[in-house]
């Protein structure tokens, strides 16, 4: 099981800073960051009094578009009472250019009569910027102390989003308008339209069931149902029950709307159309053998023979695309040197790259080589992060081997991995549609059509059918959703996945055996983690070790911290057994940390990191994650301690608190070969190449159950058998387990253990 | 690869989906679900919900993904042309013969030699060859005769786009290797040079005079060729179109004494062809083929028409919208050095002698009437 769970990802932290201009300290929600709001009731009317509110005599849900538009055109900021800029007017200009604008009145109409309003507008049609602000105009938030939400999948569109709409707005980024990420809060009293991650809307719905500090909600690019927007969705569709006030929005940006509406009880519809170009489709005569190879050549040629525009090649993963790049670029060379194209620059795009190269693919394409010379092109070998995530402009080619890396999660070996896969029909055309952002544009599709209409699936899966939903039930607990198999999800998780969840979660004690949330429970959910690491964390000070354990917590949330360059692995191995502890995995990449933080490293960090074979970025993200973690633990009272290095249990310490999250992550080896076996699901394994354990450990706890044609289990140290009796009881009850090798060998373990306590009491 | 492929070996375990979990009803979540009425075979989510016909088969059980360890692209499949490798299909279709299935075998044997003849030109050049699907306007596809209308700036594309359908690639096949085939795909061989040589022509022809004439011929063309498709009509008007524009545009330079003889040279030709377009379409391709070299001529040319000349050769002589790249005989081999090198090379030969039929057949001692 992957129990990597990048901090990158969007669910919401509640380490993130108190505001403490109100914070009284009384009352607990006096202290909840996600509560400040209940403090500040008495201060709304001062607040609004002062800033020239030209919008008095609008009445809420009454107004028209045109009584907007005279608002917008000023000349004082409807909102602040001060004078508009320059800028404001030529923004609003283009403003009004956009094409939701034409049908603002439709809208009003719509979100007037109803509670909750699908709203579909294809890319560049200005939803996410302008809606809010419609809504802002109509609901008028501050004339009764609320806020309208619009939230992102991503943090990065949060950010952005919030400030291209504070300078469309003419105000401070962070006071009318401002946003709320994980880390980072830029929001103030002053806030009305507050942009925010999925993740952290349903952080603060955990501790105010009814969102009432919200008058609208809108879902932005719920079409892409993450994890978050699913649960926000089937949470809302409770909450309108309960507030009829609340009004919710969903916008989406593809067509398969219906399915929405449905969902949301037939609620009303409204399209926009969007910006876009014509894109034309090509497809291969035959199948590919090769979809890689074929990628490459398609990319050559469009560069031979086509006009100018940039090219984008969709790739499945770093090493493919990495690979790609180097290819394109030698031939390319070639071609150019025979004059027979002009100049190409090819960028790669996948998620774990820095983010100061993946700014480069925004550069320009390169210019000829001599004035009057064939055009220059870039080509741009991106994941699917380029399919929706991201929009670069200038693509007019796009390449599409129709592939994509896709989790998938399966509940009865519980296997949570990244696999390569078909993509879905919809996403293919959303990687057309790319090609047509500036003009018109091509696809080329390295599949035949008939491959197009039979093999690939309508619409991707989202994403609560593709995961391992063990912190999702933890969270819909803390959400006070009991009944998980009548919660209204948009598409239900399959029921093995659920049960699959509830049982870890029983083992774990996070839930006692009525299905009831535990006082552990209760603490792990605070925890932005999976919840074996974050029992792990809780339980780590029984084992002196917390402090140890919060540093491998934080890297195993990182990616991985060693480099092997494909160039220089050798030397990469060497660098790698100076911190390697013969126990294991995770011991290995403790003394890797623990180098890390040392005086020596400290003076020069990167060019340590470099020296030593080991990623810099992911040091640093996992030393930033530690500090994250730290301070929830600190606010939860759980004690940072450390066995004395010099005590001969340090290590054993760690490692049996390792076990005390890791219990259902454990493999036996099978006689004297080299194949193990996970205990109760039964899958024989491999220890991946990667590690530094020799093979003669009988017992190993793993991280990560890697799914190829061969299975292998990845970062694994080993145990003690008598360990797992202890700590686990409940796991390892071998009554219950079936007939065979394990339970043999555990029975054997456990007869010793009995003997030797009867041979302490009897002396 | 076949037999010569790596063995890739792995191991099963005894119950690699876990039916031991799966089966077992005293399980912790089997309990809960239960107790919350959920019974075994239903999906989760809200009672009767309105939306529960838009469930996916994921919502009933997990979702299931075949493990792709290869860079096999989609709707391949493994080993599917080897057949043609090991001289099995001449002994398959002798007993096709044999069976009675006469027709079956003809077309099998057809679909082989297209399938040859794109091997031939993939192993030459190492091309991709596309096939447009439509447009996709606002998340549709929709077809091109649907969105011609509307969308002027469209016709310029489309001309890059003309020679992308299948006619072309045999064309291709058929002057490198140089051998005669039959009727039917004379006709489809000859139909762009037709083509590009009547544009030419219209190039010289001054502003619109006689536009219903270009009418007429093309209406000939697309007579006698009517085994060629509807897509390639639409294609042709279009590019009709285009050259008009372009035609009146030209005014200007033909006044001047050299392309005036140029013109009536041409306006000459392109009667003569006329007529023998009537005649007999067979006939009319040779006159193009003779003809096709001198419509290059430079001193006829004026600017318009030579950009009009560059892009037109780099469309038709190679076979796909998006054609060669200049890497090479042989495709592309990235990077190969040494010793890699000379074992590719060896690697090709044997292909190269594997993939051709007729001497595959004599080795075989299969005789068949191809």
């Amino acid at each position: 099981m992957a129990t990597k769970r990048e901090f990158d990802n969007e669910d919401g932290y509640q380490a993130k800073r108190v505001k403490t201009e109100n914070g009284n300290g009384k009352v607990d929600a006096a202290n909840n960051p996600y509560l400040a709001h209940w403090n500040e009731d008495s201060s709304y009317q001062n607040d609004f009094s002062g800033s020239g509110d030209l919008l008095t005599k609008f009445t809420r849900h009454a107004t028209t578009a045109k009584q907007a538009r005279t608002a917008e055109d000023g000349p004082q900021n409807p909102f602040t009472g001060r004078g508009l800029s320059d800028k404001y007017m030529s923004i609003l200009k283009k403003r009004r250019e956009l094409p939701v604008n034409t049908q603002r009145d439709e809208f009003l109409d719509l979100y007037q009569k109803h509670q909750i309003l699908v709203f579909v507008g294809e890319t560049g049609s200005g939803k996410t910027t302008q809606i809010p602000q419609y809504v802002l105009y109509d609901d008028l938030p501050q004339q009764n102390g609320k806020m309208v939400a619009c939230t992102q999948p991503r943090r990065v569109a949060a950010m952005s989003v919030a400030q291209r709409v504070a300078e469309e707005m003419d105000v401070e980024l962070g006071g009318q308008v401002g946003y709320s990420i994980r880390f980072e809060d830029k929001t103030s009293q002053d806030t009305i339209l507050k942009y925010m991650t999925d993740g952290m809307l349903l952080r603060e719905a955990m501790n105010d069931h009814n969102l009432s500090r919200y008058s609208t909600i809108i879902l932005d690019e719920a079409h892409e149902r993450t994890l978050a927007t699913d649960i926000l969705m089937g949470l809302l569709k409770e909450v309108v029950g309960r507030r009829p006030d609340l009004k919710l929005i969903i916008m989406s940006a593809t067509l398969d709307a219906l399915k929405f509406q449905k969902y949301f009880n037939d609620a009303p519809l409204l399209a926009v159309p969007g910006r876009t170009h014509p894109v034309e489709i090509f497809y291969t005569p035959a199948a590919e053998r090769d979809y890689v190879e074929a990628a490459l050549r398609t990319v050559l040629q469009i560069h031979a023979t086509e006009d100018e525009g940039d090219i984008l090649l969709f790739l499945t993963g770093e090493e493919e695309i990495e690979d790609a790049c180097r290819k394109i670029n030698l031939e390319a060379q070639d071609l150019i040197r025979e004059d027979a194209a002009g100049p190409l620059v090819v960028y790669p795009l996948y998620g774990s790259l820095p983010p100061a190269q993946q700014q480069k693919i925004f550069s320009p394409a390169p210019p000829p080589t001599k004035p009057g010379g064939r055009p220059g092109r870039k080509v741009i070998v991106s994941t699917n992060i380029a399919e929706t995530s991201l929009t670069i402009d200038g693509i007019v080619y796009v390449v599409d081997p129709g592939f994509s890396k896709q989790k998938v999660y399966n509940p009865r070996i519980r296997v949570e991995s990244l696999l390569v896969s078909p993509i879905s029909k919809a996403s293919a055309q959303q990687r057309a549609g790319r090609a047509g952002r500036t003009r018109p544009g091509k696809c080329f599709r390295l599949y035949t059509e008939k491959s197009f209409k039979e093999e690939l699936i309508d619409q991707s899966y989202p994403e609560v059918l593709r995961s391992n939903l063990s912190s999702t039930v933890l969270e819909l607990k803390k959400l006070g959703v009991d009944d998980l198999v009548h919660f209204d999800l948009m598409d239900p998780p399959a029921p093995e996945t659920l049960m699959r969840a509830l049982e870890e979660l029983n083992y774990l004690a996070c839930l006692d055996d009525e299905g009831e949330l535990t006082v552990l429970g209760k603490l792990a959910s605070g925890f932005p983690l999976d919840p074996a690491l974050a029992v792990m964390l809780i339980t780590s000070p029984e084992f002196y070790c917390s402090n140890e354990i919060l540093s491998l917590t934080a890297l195993l949330s990182v990616p991985q911290v060693f480099v092997r360059p494909a160039n220089n692995r050798k030397r990469a191995d060497e660098m790698k057994e100076l911190f390697t502890h013969p126990d294991g995995d995770h011991l290995t990449m403790l003394n890797v940390y623990h180098a890390f933080k040392s005086e020596q490293a400290q003076e020069n960090p990167k060019q340590w990191c470099h020296d030593h074979f080991l990623s810099f970025r992911a040091l640093q993200q996992a030393d930033n994650v530690r500090l994250q973690l730290k301070r929830i633990m600190e606010r939860e009272e759980l004690e940072l301690m450390s066995t004395p290095f010099e005590n001969k249990k340090y290590y054993e310490n760690i490692r049996r608190a390792l076990v005390a999250g890791f219990f259902m992550q454990v493999a036996k080896r099978e006689g004297s070969g080299k194949t193990y076996m996970t205990v109760k699901d039964d899958q024989s394994v491999l220890l991946h190449p990667s590690t530094v354990l020799a093979q003669s450990d009988e017992w190993v706890v793993y991280n990560e159950f890697v799914l190829t044609t061969k299975n292998y289990i990845r970062t694994v140290t080993a145990v003690k058998p008598e360990w797992l009796l202890d700590i686990a009881p409940n796991y390892y009850d071998i009554s219950a387990f079936k007939k065979g090798d394990i339970k043999s060998a555990l029975q054997r373990v456990s007869t010793k253990v009995a003997r030797k306590d009867a041979e302490k009491g009897r002396r | 690869m076949g037999l010569a492929a790596p063995k890739n070996r792995s191991r099963i375990s005894n119950d690699p989906q876990n039916t031991t979990w799966a089966n077992n009803t005293n399980r912790f979540g089997h309990k809960i679900l239960a107790a919350q009425g959920w019974t075994p075979g239903s999906s989760l989510g809200a009672a009767n919900a309105a939306h529960a016909a838009h469930y996916t088969a994921a919502s009933a059980s997990h979702i299931r993904v075949l493990l792709k360890d290869d860079t096999l692209g989609l709707g391949a499949k493994r080993g599917s042309e080897s057949a043609e490798n090991f001289g099995l299909a001449g002994l398959a279709s002798i007993l096709g013969r044999l069976n009675g299935n006469e027709a079956d075998v003809k077309k099998e044997e057809e679909r082989r030699e297209k399938v040859e003849q794109r091997a031939y030109v993939y192993r030459k050049y190492g091309l991709m060859n596309f096939v447009s699907g439509g447009f996709l306007v606002g998340g549709e596809i929709k077809a091109k005769n649907e969105i011609e209308v509307k969308k002027e700036v469209e016709v310029k594309q489309e001309i890059k786009s003309e020679s992308e359908g299948d006619e072309p690639k045999s064309k291709k096949r058929k002057r490198s290797s140089g051998d005669t085939k039959g009727e039917k795909e004379e006709t489809g061989e000859n139909q762009p040079k037709l083509k590009r040589k009547k544009k030419s022509i219209n190039l010289r022809e001054g502003a619109g005079d006689d536009d219903d004439d270009e009418e007429d011929e093309d209406e000939a063309v697309n007579d006698s060729s009517s085994k060629s498709k509807k897509s390639k009509k639409d294609k042709k008007d279009k590019k009709d179109k285009k050259s008009r524009k372009s035609s009146s545009t030209d005014t200007p330079s033909s006044t001047d004494p050299a392309s005036d003889k140029a013109r009536r040279k041409a306006e000459r030709r392109a009667r003569k062809e006329k007529k023998k377009l009537k005649k007999a379409l067979k006939k009319a391709a040779k006159e193009a083929a003779q003809s096709n070299p001198t419509s290059n001529d430079p001193s006829s040319s004026s600017s318009e028409d030579d950009d009009e000349e560059q892009s037109t050769p780099s469309s038709s002589t190679l076979t796909s919208g998006v054609s060669t790249p200049a890497s090479g005989a042989s495709g592309l081999n990235f990077g190969m050095n040494g010793r890699h090198a000379v074992r590719q090379r060896y690697i090709r030969q044997k292909k190269m002698a594997g993939m051709d039929p007729q001497a595959l057949k004599e080795i075989f001692m299969i005789k068949t009437t191809s």
